[in-house]
């Protein structure tokens, strides 16, 4: 390689380790201070290291204080429980879309590409409402039902389903496969990196919402992780970081495990390597 | 009984026609195959009868029964497809046994690990089985068939999706250009297959393709469409020798036929080019005539005899056993071509005036809008003018 073409990779390299420190700092000092006492974490110096260790206290506090492990569980119920019913939702919508013929599609797509750019936000005080009027609010159908239907997903899968040859579909079809039939056994496993990375999306998003689950959320037993993270600092940790930054490390835990356990079929998703014939 | 009959069936797109009144009767046990450049319809109606797609107007019957209001799967016939169609997360084998599962087998069957405790699944299992190992054998696949679609080759593939479609034994067979995607060599080959495996299921057969040799080497009998509409049906043999429509001896035969504006010039002779011909046309005396002579009608020859075409060498492609000569003729935009034996490839020198003669016997006459013009039995007699 050539002198010029050597600087350039040492260039290169040190913006990108530089923007990936910027990204990490945050967690590192999030996973440092989580590991040390109150004196050292107001200490007028700054270390990575603590010198005297405090983790099992911290993260002690964080488990009992609160309950912790009920957060964690009560985020993985409303995650699994939002993005199964979302695929139960946007598959067939993606479907029907992407592959059958029936007056009003066009229109009916383009109303769905409208709704990818309402924000989350805008709806909130009309659903709250309802919500309310139905007696919903404070359980966990509170938690899910807004984001049963996910415009965005109906958008991701209908977008792959289009790339799916009709030959495929017409060929279940004399094979005797109902649309239904043709739905999840055809399409669903065709379509298997779209659906995990949509996946990935769907779970980040709700595992990390915070604004939803305040809103509508008033017993400790029912907060997701990110809100029981608050009712802590509010509470239970006034000016005691060390506990607090435990909680929030068990919190962003969760999601950075299974990122590296599914990296490859996330990386796939993202690029979107379809079936070929 | 299982012949297809297609009643004056129409489908329009948004403002495209794509069939324009269609009517084809397909008999039973017969390899019919739809011939036309793409575009021309014949896609369309295949999906028409599989049920498919709808059509604007008209009926389809199959085995003398209407089957306009029958989904797919209850119209018993089956597809191939140019891209094979195969369920690319299912084993060869998988693929093979889906239809019957799905028809053979109640949807209590058919659940996954629970279905095997229902009453009678394990004898239908055992049926499926049978019956997909017998079509592999016969299709020699069966050591293919723990295999995922995108593990075998394109000729392996074009067989599994055959086994699928046989598997059932349905009552027609679909074909959607099952052999485009296949190299020049496998495709030859798969040609005798086909022709092999309709003699042996002895099932109707239709099959679409834009390509006239494999209408002509496989074919019962073929029908020519051509802009949604159906322009001559008829034997390979006849629809060589006896096209109705310009378009279709155009369209059938390579090289293609040579097309010779003319007019007729006695109640025994056209005259073509500045040659005579004769032919003796059922048409008056200077009508405006359109001639296709085959290349094989043709023979070069010296410049000097007695040819009805002069001009020059224009290029000579010889494939071994025949050559054909294109020669540059005045008052023609492209060179017409004869042929000659392969032997004779050398003596034709590039650039070198040369003629053509014409045997009349075969010349096909054409009227202004391509509709064939009989032509009574000619004097073979060859006449050359100037």
């Amino acid at each position: 390689m050539s002198r010029p073409g050597v600087a350039f990779g040492v260039f290169r390299h040190v913006v990108l380790l530089a923007g990936a420190a910027v990204m990490l700092a945050p967690f590192v000092w999030m996973v440092a201070t989580s590991f040390k006492p109150p004196h050292e974490i107001f200490a007028g110096e700054l270390t990575l290291l603590p010198r005297q260790w405090h983790a099992v206290e911290n993260y002690g506090q964080a488990f009992t204080k609160v309950p912790m492990l009920r957060y964690l569980a009560n985020g993985v119920f409303v995650t699994a429980a939002i993005f199964a019913l979302q695929i139960l939702v946007a598959v067939p919508c993606a479907y029907a879309l992407a592959k059958l013929e029936f007056r009003g599609r066009e229109t009916i797509f383009t109303l769905t590409l409208f709704g990818l750019l309402i924000p989350a936000h805008v709806p909130a005080i009309p659903l709250y409402v309802m919500l309310w009027k139905a007696g919903l609010l404070n359980t966990y159908a509170a938690l899910v039902i807004p984001f049963v239907i996910s415009v965005f997903g109906i958008f991701l899968m209908r977008q792959f389903f289009k790339s799916i040859p009709d030959e495929l579909i017409h060929a279940a079809r004399l094979d005797g496969l109902s649309e239904f039939a043709i739905v999840w056994r055809i399409m669903v496993p065709a379509a298997m990196p779209a659906l995990v990375s949509f996946g990935i999306f769907s779970v980040v998003a709700h595992w990390n919402d915070y604004f939803w689950p305040l809103l509508v959320i008033n017993s400790r037993e029912l907060a997701p992780p990110p809100l029981g993270v608050a009712y802590f600092r509010n509470e239970e940790a006034g000016h005691d970081f060390g506990p607090l930054m435990a909680g929030a490390v068990i919190v962003t835990a969760p999601l950075v495990v299974a990122f590296l356990l599914a990296q490859r079929r996330f990386i796939e998703g993202m690029t979107m390597t379809g079936l070929k014939s | 009984m299982s012949e297809v009959v297609i009643d004056r069936v129409s489908k329009s797109f948004a403002d495209v026609r794509a069939l324009r009144g269609v009517s084809l009767g397909v008999r039973d046990g017969e390899f019919m195959t739809l011939l036309g450049p793409s575009g021309c319809g014949k896609s369309t109606l295949l999906r028409i009868v599989a049920g498919l797609e709808a059509q604007t107007a008209g009926s389809v019957s199959i085995g003398g029964e209407n089957v306009d209001h029958r989904v797919p799967k209850e119209r018993d016939v089956a597809m191939v497809f140019q891209s094979y169609a195969l369920y690319p997360y299912m084993t060869v084998y998988e693929n093979m046994a889906l239809p019957l599962v799905m028809r053979r087998m109640t949807p209590a069957q058919r659940l996954p690990l629970v279905g095997r405790f229902v009453r009678g699944s394990a004898a239908l299992r055992r049926g499926i089985d049978a019956n997909v190992r017998e079509v592999a054998a016969s299709l020699a696949i069966e050591t293919l068939l723990a295999r995922k679609p995108a593990q075998l080759s394109g000729g392996q593939r074009q067989r599994a999706a055959l086994g699928r479609a046989m598997v059932r034994h349905p009552k027609v067979f679909l074909m959607d250009e099952p052999l485009s995607n296949l190299d020049a060599k496998l495709r030859t080959q798969m040609r005798t297959e086909l022709a092999d495996l309709h003699r042996r299921l002895g099932a109707t057969f239709i099959y679409v393709t834009h390509d006239q040799s494999e209408a002509m080497t496989m074919s019962d009998r073929v029908a020519v469409m051509m802009d949604g509409e159906l322009l001559q049906v008829a034997t390979p043999t006849s629809l060589y020798n006896d096209p109705s429509d310009l378009r279709v001896a155009e369209f059938v035969g390579s090289p293609k036929i040579n097309v010779v504006p003319g007019v007729v010039a006695s109640e025994r002779t056209v005259r073509a080019l500045d040659g005579l011909v004769a032919v003796a046309a059922e048409a008056p005396v200077g009508t405006r005539v359109r001639l296709g002579i085959r290349s094989e009608s043709l023979t070069p020859e010296g410049a000097d005899g007695a040819a009805t075409f002069r001009g020059r060498t224009r290029h000579v492609e010889n494939l071994g056993s025949d050559c054909y000569v294109h020669v540059a003729v005045d008052g023609l935009d492209v060179p017409i071509v004869a042929r000659a034996d392969g032997r004779r490839a050398d003596e034709f020198g590039i650039g070198s005036a040369i003629g053509v003669a014409c045997d009349p016997d075969r010349i096909l006459l054409f009227d202004d809008a391509g509709k064939r013009i009989p032509a009574r039995s000619a004097v073979a007699r060859l006449r050359s003018h100037g």
